[in-house]
């Protein structure tokens, strides 16, 4: 088990590894699109080099992502205590109602309140991602069995020590594989950004449709789909170490 | 100690707990037990608060548990329960430790705990690293009964904490609860269904029916003298047998005849004049075997005659019940039981006789 654990994660940096110095070689890009696309005048968007518009998606991703669990994790945790039980329906509607709302809707609201760039794209996000997280920390934090609180109770804990000692460690895994699934969400969705100017590897793919440009679109969908796979394994991995 | 003075508790319109009063002596045993739906959880969980009485006082070392931050009277508190509640993400060790640690003390002093508190409850010091869901249901029992230890309260409070596992290693486990108690002498409140676990473990039994105690007594008085005829039923027929199980057999030790392995035929004749039946043993006293003087003649020599048998197959030992006894004597179908030392020598014997007098008192009230 620990040392099928330890291949796991060697494997998964081998390949992070290899994905960055890929991305990192414009020159090997050029090159290759190049040859598929024999007709196009440019196969490289201009705006950046493919490393740069991937670290500039991950910021997109970093950055909503963080604050959706920062927000998710904490309201989760306050609708399944005493003082937020009466909160739960209403929470539960709420970030259901965030995902069903499109993204791209969002970004159209946002705007003329927010500006263009990033801080639109980036609430957007948020907002999108934070039922996946909402719904798997409540999840948890109710799987966790009644009779180990009893014991933890009944040893002297206060509440929050059996949150921090019992509760969180046993539904971590659950919670986690909620913001997972946000993750790949907001990493697939971080591409709309591009419409209104955030950039990251959406502005690639906008472009080349707008201009008829295969190669634009498959510089920015390959690296998203390959960065989309590559976070997935590596976030299973975190995952899997919460197992009991 | 432990006080209840008219502990009430209500659940919208049933009254789970009725005004209920019972002491626990420092160092006793109290086992409370009753029909499910008694109130006997309900008042044990009120004793730490995890409950709040709807009215009357609890007092534990003559402090009023009202008074007191419900989470500093816990840890002063040792708990084990039925479902034991082994936290399956931290090994063994540091699920011993959880009060202690809550309690902050030093770390080296953590682990020496855990040593002691593992050879304490019989489990090797290597189990320290193990997980929960490495553990047998018995293990799993007894790192529980550890864990409500490891601060050494003074206080224990137990809700079947034997109840979930198999009847052989129940009874192991209340074996070795007798022995912890005897070293400890912890005040201690054990709820359970299970009479004969009652009779085993406690120096009183509390009795309850509807939220009420019906009988607190001494296991042998609440087997002989039944208040009422709901304890009478409740103890059900073989409360003489169950009262046996309380009795010693070292206050019904006779003498019996017994003659040396090397002794010679006339000596043998002369031992046992009036009886049938005489054992047998070696020069330092140990119990090798019997002889049946109804087939003995004048010519046969102890080596022909004797039963050879090992002592510890069918003799009791001074810590044992007469219950014990009993179970041996019918297990053999003999009419008496030799009773031996540690060392297998032979002390004396338990008859029949005796323990049928013992049973006919239990009947006669």
């Amino acid at each position: 088990m620990g040392h099928h654990r330890t291949t796991n994660w060697v494997l998964l940096g081998i390949l992070v590894v290899i994905f960055i110095a890929l991305m990192a070689s414009t020159e090997l890009w050029a090159v290759t699109l190049r040859f598929l696309f024999p007709e196009e005048t440019q196969v490289i968007h201009p705006r950046a080099s493919p490393l740069a518009l991937l670290l500039e998606h991950l910021a997109l991703v970093a950055i909503s992502s963080t604050i959706t669990i920062l927000v998710g994790v904490p309201l989760g945790i306050w609708v399944t205590r005493p003082s937020g039980r009466d909160f739960l329906p209403i929470v539960s509607d709420l970030t259901s109602f965030g995902q069903t709302f499109p993204p791209i809707a969002v970004l159209a609201l946002a705007v003329p309140i927010l500006g263009f760039g990033v801080v639109p794209t980036v609430f957007a996000l948020f907002l999108y991602g934070l039922m996946p997280v909402v719904r798997n920390t409540i999840a948890g934090l109710n799987a966790v069995p009644h009779h180990l609180l009893d014991a933890a109770y009944g040893m002297g804990m206060s509440r929050f020590q059996a949150l921090l000692r019992v509760e969180l460690p046993l539904s971590m895994r659950v919670i986690l594989a909620g913001i997972r699934i946000s993750v790949i969400i907001n990493i697939g969705t971080a591409m709309i950004g591009a419409a209104i100017g955030a950039g990251g590897l959406g502005s690639p793919i906008v472009a080349g449709l707008v201009l008829d440009n295969l190669a634009y679109v498959i510089e920015g969908a390959l690296p998203a789909a390959i960065l989309a796979v590559l976070v997935d394994r590596l976030l299973a991995n975190v995952e899997n170490s919460f197992a009991y | 100690m432990i006080r209840l003075e008219h502990v009430t508790k209500v659940y919208g319109e049933t009254t789970a707990v009725n005004d209920f009063s019972l002491e626990v002596a420092k160092g006793e045993v109290c086992v409370l037990i009753g029909p499910s739906g008694c109130g006997k959880t309900t008042t044990l969980r009120m004793i730490n608060r995890l409950i709040e009485p709807a009215s009357g006082k609890i007092y534990v070392e003559s402090k009023d548990t009202s008074q007191l931050k419900p989470e500093r009277l816990r840890l002063s508190i040792g708990y084990a329960i039925q479902s034991v509640g082994l936290f399956p993400h931290l090994t063994v060790a540091q699920n011993i430790a959880t009060v202690p640690d809550l309690l902050r003390w030093e770390k080296p002093r953590i682990g020496r705990r855990i040593e002691e508190l593992l050879a304490l409850v019989g489990l090797p010091g290597e189990y320290a690293r193990k997980y929960p869901k490495e553990l047998s249901g018995g293990e799993a029992q007894r790192i529980g009964v550890a864990r409500a230890l490891a601060a050494d309260p003074p206080i224990l409070l137990m809700d079947e904490p034997f109840g979930a596992v198999d009847p052989l290693t129940r009874e192991r486990l209340q074996a070795q609860f007798v022995r912890i108690q005897q070293e400890l002498k912890k005040t201690v409140i054990l709820v359970t269904h299970d009479l004969d676990e009652a009779i085993r473990l406690a120096d009183r039994i509390a009795i309850m029916a509807a939220g009420k105690l019906v009988q607190y007594d001494a296991p042998e008085t609440i087997l002989s003298k039944p208040i009422n005829k709901f304890v009478h039923d409740f103890v059900g027929t073989d409360r003489a047998l169950k009262r046996l199980s309380r009795i010693s057999v070292k206050g019904y030790i006779r003498q019996s005849p017994s003659v040396n392995i090397y002794a010679s035929m006339a000596e043998v004749l002369a031992a046992c004049e009036k009886c049938r039946w005489i054992w047998v043993v070696e020069n330092d006293g140990e119990l090798v075997g019997w002889i049946d003087r109804a087939i003995l003649l004048p010519e046969t020599t102890i080596k022909e005659a004797i039963v050879a048998v090992r002592a510890e197959e069918i003799a009791v030992t001074t810590g044992a019940t007469l219950r014990e006894a009993l179970s041996r004597m019918l297990g053999q179908g003999f009419r008496s039981v030799p009773v031996v030392d540690d060392r297998m020598r032979l002390i004396g014997e338990i008859t029949l006789r005796d323990i049928e007098a013992v049973t006919a008192e239990t009947e006669s009230t």
